[in-house]
């Protein structure tokens, strides 16, 4: 569960970029922020990521599965993130990307990875170098990434706004489909209208 | 016209790399063939066997020196990068340090009556040093640590190049949402791709390790028994035992050399798939950051000391042990160099100068002329590969060989040529990312605006890139600067580099002078590269 | 006015300024790692120019780097255009040269060849080879022992007394790596030290019986004497230059020289410490002349030829042999000279140096022997 109280994010002229939001995201339920180009829909993200801009002025508090997390790094929050561009590691194919992104407790996970890859119809992909892939394949590896990372909470930076209407389609309803089956409180960022109308919620800036 | 048609037929560059290519053959050929004659098996296997020593020793402390460099230099990177209010701009100036006062600096600080014996003096109050017992392994260590910090300097300016293409930060980020840790995202991701992306500059300097006599002439008796150093007692030697060593220590250098090339290439393959695939520090929280932060902190201490000691050594008047400052003080050191030598200071300066810009302007002209042939760069890159592999005191055995084979040419075109052939495949590989980094949008744009090729160069790519052209200017007139070998094999003292002189003062007694002498050696490449610094500082504001 | 006088006066006048005008360069290669060399040559040039010479010193590493420029000159024929025309030579590298027909000669038949020692045999027979006119003696040299006097109450004057010293005193003491010309110069002293019948080194290698006992001695000293040397023997400096920072630092107390007013030079120039000095085998040390030629292919013979006499009066010898200038020994015979040429020898004393003539010289073993101790040595120690 991810629970945003307060957030207040001020810009370096002391502007509000966000302005005291509130939330609460259980487990299993997705939440669509939408919002302007530039109101700060991935500032808001990032931040409950734990990533900040410099000369940006934050509070609020952060609190996931009951623990308040706001004052941790990133990589102790437990907050997953698909970012809006989000990088494949260039210097791994994707089966060596599945495999660094699985959990640290997880053993022996290559079966696993390619049993994912399989599921996902992606199995032609295991051994392609991912400066290869198209831009469709490379947002579907993005998020097998992420789903053998199995976030408890996972954040998505509009993911479909570098692809082509036609290839948009195909790989935003492999999206939803896989990110439901996931079970994680989940908040997705999108400007498109199109992508809310199934979802639990609307937060809108 | 016709002349200028000549030289903007996309032929021309092509017929001047297929002359390089030629000559570099001859060389290589040349050299093999004296050892062909002159060489037979059985003799260059016993001269293998009992050089195994120094061959083991030689490939072991290169190797070693190399790795622990790049490791080093890895770590102050990553702190650069991160601090960018750091000011990298010291490093141009530990780059342009000569070798020899480097070398002068090490071997006054480890030597048995040096500076932390003289410290250790104080404390433990002995008035004489204690005798030396130092065994191999001290002597080792002393070079591996010395060429290692040597080399970092420069592998930390092309390493920062290539941080910044690597998007790191991004990288950062991206692990961290994964849940691993910072030391995952650089150990997992950011090493193996800068490991990847530094080919070249670990190259040049794994090279160098091979062919590098400074070190041992100055480091002296604490210098362990290599075979850099033998080839060059071999040429100097009248002992026949020792002069047909030469042609054994010729094939072992190459072989040794292509060897170490191969073992370090493939511990980087090995290194990047372990790295990549490795688990072991998703979950270690270490920050390494600190750890680059001493190292910097260590390398501009060691550098500030090496250059006291130099200074102090050049106006010593007397600096015996236990006196950690000499007592006395002269300036005859300095005067000395400047009333006998600033002829040939002059003269190497202006040879160093012409040599570079030369190197520059042809450069420049082969890759503009053959823009649209993309096999350039790999012609370029196979040609520098292959000068730069060889050791440079063997192709300029090879050098000397041919000279005398083919007798049209004065001593001083060869002198020049063996200076321009060594710091070609720096020229280029600094070109190389030069041109990449420029947008070709702006040439594209100034095509449809109808402005001709000519003068598209000379308004809009060259005030672009004159701050880089300026830099390959200011590292080639440095390695130029620095060279010596040219003038003991090629011209065998005819005709001589500054250098030259301040090497041969080291064979006499006169210390203070011949610090002096590396010490105003020091001047022309350090201001140089200053200035070039500065300038492209105030530029980018 | 007289038209024949006239054109006599032009003749002159024109013949003056052609001399004049002409001047020859003449291209020295000599070792220039010395600075008091350095200026010495100098000031031998400034000198030269009243005789329109000029006198360029070409300041190499070793003269192995000039041999090989005559040797590629030879191998391609360059018989007249060479870019050497003097060479300051010692033994090993003259045999080199005479054996391929490198030099020129005969070239002592120049006016202050009378001045040269006659009967001096050493200053004849370069490394067991008759010179044959071929270089012309320039200094001398001799080995001793300089020393710490603070650290050396009683400096070795024997072969015994030094393997004494170096067993008490540990690590005190070396000799530069062989092949360098002092270390096996150190060797060949030890070889006079240790052999019976001294007249055998005076003979080819190749006469000393198969084993050779006087450098199977040697070679058993050099092993007992090597576990104390500095650095336990494992590593030698490579010159002996490399050995004065270390007399001066203490870490050796006794190191070995080929130029007797090497102390008091060093101490002059603040190399040395003041307790510096001098020692040398009673019996007799090595003494070595160095010599100076013309190669074959130099296009200023003349000119050369005129140097090497300047450098031979007893005007430049005594510059020479000046402990404040160089301090190199004179080759010359003070009997052949007049009361004012005499005088300009005067002996300058020093307390850091041996009085002249004091240890008898011993003539060089033939060239072979150098060989044969550096291939022994190498197969011992290497």
């Amino acid at each position: 569960m991810l629970e945003c109280n307060n957030i207040n994010i001020q810009n370096e002229k002391n502007d509000y970029l966000i302005e005291n939001q509130t939330f609460r995201i259980l487990q299993s339920e997705i939440f669509t922020l939408t919002g302007a180009s530039g109101v700060g829909k991935s500032t808001l993200l990032k931040y409950i990521c734990g990533i900040k801009q410099e000369s940006f002025t934050y509070s609020g508090e952060i609190i996931v599965y009951k623990n308040i997390v706001s004052h941790l790094p990133t990589n102790k929050r437990g907050v997953r993130m698909i970012f809006q561009n989000d990088l494949l590691f260039p210097h791994m194919n994707v089966i060596e990307n599945l495999l660094f992104a699985a959990p640290p407790y997880r053993k022996n996970i290559k079966d696993e990875a390619l049993s994912l890859l399989n599921k996902l119809n992606l199995s032609h992909l295991s051994f392609k170098n991912v400066t290869m892939l198209s831009g469709g394949e490379y947002s579907r590896i993005c998020l097998a990434r992420i789903m053998i990372n199995e976030p408890k909470v996972l954040l998505v930076d509009e993911p479909f706004s570098n692809l082509d209407k036609n290839t948009k389609n195909i790989t935003r309803d492999f999206f939803y489909k896989n990110i439901s089956a996931m079970n994680c409180a989940t908040l997705i960022v999108s400007h498109d209208m199109e992508d809310i109308y199934s979802h639990d919620k609307v937060i809108k800036l | 016209m016709n002349g200028l048609k000549h030289l903007i037929n996309q032929n021309t560059p092509l017929l001047i790399i297929f002359l390089l290519f030629g000559i570099i053959f001859l060389i290589i050929g040349n050299i093999f063939y004296e050892l062909i004659i002159q060489l037979t098996i059985r003799s260059f296997s016993n001269d293998f066997i009992n050089l195994l020593p120094s061959i083991s020793i030689t490939l072991m402390n290169n190797l070693f020196s190399v790795i622990c460099a790049i490791l080093i230099a890895f770590f102050i990177t990553n702190y650069l990068y991160k601090k960018s209010s750091a000011n990298s701009s010291f490093l141009i100036i530990l780059i342009s340090f000569p070798h020899i006062s480097y070398c002068i600096g090490i071997t006054y600080l480890f030597a048995t009556s040096g500076l932390f014996a003289r410290l250790f003096a104080i404390f433990y109050g002995n008035e004489i040093p204690f005798t030396s017992s130092s065994g191999d392994g001290l002597a080792n260590f002393i070079y591996i640590l010395s060429l290692a910090l040597r080399e970092v300097p420069f592998l930390v300016l092309i390493g920062l190049s290539v941080w910044n293409k690597i998007n790191s930060n991004q990288i950062q980020q991206q692990v961290s949402v994964l849940g691993h840790s910072e030391l995952s995202a650089l150990m997992n991701c950011i090493f193996p791709l800068w490991l990847k992306s530094m080919g070249l500059p670990i190259l040049i300097i794994i090279a160098f390790s091979f062919s590098n006599y400074e070190f041992s002439l100055i480091l002296g008796p604490q210098f362990p028994d290599m075979i850099n150093v033998k080839i060059i007692e071999s040429w100097y030697s009248s002992n026949r035992e020792l002069t047909k060593l030469l042609n054994s220590l010729i094939i072992i250098t190459v072989l040794i050399s292509s060897f170490a090339i191969l073992i370090l290439f493939y511990l980087r393959k090995v290194t990047i798939i372990y790295l990549k695939t490795t688990r072991l520090f998703i979950s270690i929280n270490y920050n390494l950051y600190l750890l680059g932060k001493y190292l910097v902190i260590l390398l501009i201490t060691l550098f500030i000391v090496i250059f006291l000691i130099t200074f102090f050594l050049s106006i010593n008047n007397s600096w015996f042990f236990p006196s950690i400052i000499p007592v006395t003080f002269t300036l005859k050191g300095w005067t000395y160099m400047i009333d006998n030598y600033a002829e040939l200071f002059l003269n190497s300066i202006l040879i160093s100068s012409v040599i570079s810009i030369s190197s520059l302007i042809l450069m420049t002209y082969i890759i503009e002329i053959s823009l649209k042939n993309n096999k350039i760069f790999r012609i370029l890159l196979l040609l520098s590969f292959i000068i730069l592999v060889m050791p440079q005191n063997i192709m300029l055995i090879g050098i000397s060989g041919l000279m005398t084979r083919l007798s049209i040419f004065s001593i001083e075109i060869w002198f020049y040529f063996s200076l321009f052939i060594y710091i070609f495949p720096y020229t280029y590989f600094m070109m190389k990312q030069t041109y990449e980094d420029f947008n070709p949008q702006y040439i594209d744009n100034a095509n449809v605006l109808g402005i001709s090729k000519i003068k598209s160069f000379f308004y809009i790519k060259l005030p672009l890139m004159i701050n880089d052209f300026l830099l390959i200017f200011g590292v080639s007139f440095s390695v130029c600067f620095y060279q010596f070998l040219q003038g003991i094999i090629v011209t065998k003292g005819e005709k001589l580099l500054f250098n030259n002189e301040v090497l041969i003062l080291f064979s006499g007694e006169s210390i203070n002078t011949a610090s002096a002498g590396s010490l105003l050696n020091f001047i022309p490449a350090g201001l140089l590269l200053i200035f070039i610094f500065i300038k492209s500082r105030y530029a980018r504001m | 006015m007289n038209k024949p006088l006239d054109i006599l006066i032009k003749v002159c006048i024109l013949f003056f300024i052609n001399q004049s005008l002409y001047s020859a360069d003449v291209n020295f290669h000599a070792w220039g790692g010395s600075i008091m060399i350095n200026d010495f040559i100098k000031e031998v040039s400034k000198n030269l120019k009243s005789k329109n010479i000029n006198l360029n010193h070409t300041k190499i590493t070793d003269i192995a780097e000039s041999i090989k420029i005559l040797e590629s000159d030879k191998k391609i024929g360059n018989f007249q255009k060479g870019s050497v025309d003097l060479m300051w030579v010692n033994g090993e590298n003259f045999h080199k040269l005479k054996k391929n027909q490198l030099l020129f000669g005969p070239i002592d038949k120049i006016e202050n060849y009378k001045f040269i020692n006659q009967n001096d045999q050493s200053l004849h027979i370069d490394f067991g080879e008759p010179v044959d006119g071929l270089e012309v003696p320039w200094g001398r040299a001799q080995f001793v022992m300089i020393y710490d006097s603070m650290m050396i109450k009683n400096p070795p004057q024997t072969i015994k007394q030094l393997s004494d010293f170096i067993k008490k005193n540990p690590g005190r003491f070396t000799y530069p790596q062989i092949p360098d010309f002092h270390g096996t110069t150190f060797l060949k002293q030890l070889l006079y030290e240790l052999v019976e019948d001294k007249t055998i080194l005076q003979k080819p290698f190749s006469n000393c019986l198969n084993p050779c006992l006087p450098i199977i001695n040697l070679m058993t000293f050099l092993k007992e004497i090597n576990p104390f040397l500095w650095n336990k023997g494992r590593r030698f400096p490579k010159s002996v230059s490399q050995t004065v920072p270390m007399l001066s630092n203490r870490e050796l107390w006794l190191t070995i020289s080929f130029n007797p007013n090497m102390a008091a030079a060093n101490v002059r120039s603040g190399n040395l410490r003041d307790v510096t000095r001098t020692t040398s085998f009673i019996n007799g040390a090595i003494g070595n002349t160095h010599y100076l030629a013309i190669p074959f292919n130099s296009p200023n013979k003349t000119a050369a030829l005129e140097v090497i006499n300047y450098l031979i009066s007893p005007k430049s010898q005594a510059d020479k042999s000046n402990i404040d200038i160089w301090g190199d020994p004179t080759v010359l015979d003070l009997n052949t000279m007049n009361k004012k040429q005499k005088k300009l020898f005067l002996d300058k004393e020093s307390i850091h140096i041996l009085p002249n003539n004091q240890i008898p010289y011993l003539v060089e073993p033939h060239y072979t022997w150098t060989e044969a101790i550096e291939n022994e040595w190498f197969k011992t120690f290497n």
